[in-house]
């Protein structure tokens, strides 16, 4: 599917900033990779932590839901929410994978690395139907 | 809100989809109803969200040199003041 992609789009842009672009973004992933553990997307793990503890509060407290294991169900909504606000992030990891496997061929047809990405990127979220 | 709408309506169904797939959840309301609510109180959460994302901006623009916006350093000051704020909600 990359390739198909790789070969529709392979026009030529500035090489110089072709390598700046492909430099920015292998530099943004090794700091994201390093910072993963710590941050979501958009908002900080402890944020969605305290999304997730409100939202099961307040339905409990409004009478929507009842529970007697309060935590529990906090520990397993907060992974939900992890889940689905890092699916941006995944989806951006699988097209820098994609993009490496094809780098040498986009270098020497000299693609450029942004325009692949966002190609790529539309590709899998139609791929995995995502929302992002 | 730094949300899409359609992203905020996935959220909550996701997070109701979670709630309904607990044993030791009981919904008192329809499933309709309760993802609504949910979608409702993250919203108006989301809506609160977005002063945390400017104070820990302000706060890096106040700096004595300019930090450009997506640079490591800027990205790293970020999620310590934007962490600090969250702090002040009571974590």
């Amino acid at each position: 599917m990359a390739l198909h992609i790789f070969l529709l789009s392979a026009d030529v842009g500035c090489k110089e900033l072709h390598h700046l672009c492909r430099l920015s973004a292998v530099l943004e992933f090794s700091f994201k990779r390093q910072g993963s553990k710590l941050t979501v997307m958009l908002f900080s793990k402890e944020y969605v932590g305290y999304l997730a503890k409100q939202v099961v509060k307040r339905l409990k407290d409004n009478h929507f839901i009842q529970t007697h294991e309060l935590d529990k169900v906090v520990e397993r909504v907060h992974s939900s929410m992890v889940e689905e606000l890092s699916l941006e992030d995944r989806i951006n990891d699988e097209v820098r994978v994609i993009l490496e496997a094809y780098s040498d061929e986009m270098r020497n047809r000299g693609a450029n690395y942004q325009e692949m990405f966002k190609k790529v990127k539309n590709e899998l979220v139609r791929k995995y139907k995502a929302v992002l | 809100m730094r949300l899409s709408r359609e992203k905020l309506n996935k959220l909550a169904s996701s997070s109701t989809e979670q709630l309904a797939s607990m044993n030791n959840v009981e919904f008192l309301e329809g499933y309709d109803d309760i993802r609504q609510e949910v979608r409702r109180i993250l919203e108006e959460l989301l809506t609160n969200e977005e002063k945390l994302d400017k104070a820990a901006r302000l706060k890096i623009e106040s700096q004595n040199r300019i930090i450009p916006e997506g640079s490591a350093e800027w990205t790293i000051l970020y999620h310590k003041y934007y962490n600090d704020e969250v702090k002040k909600l009571g974590i």
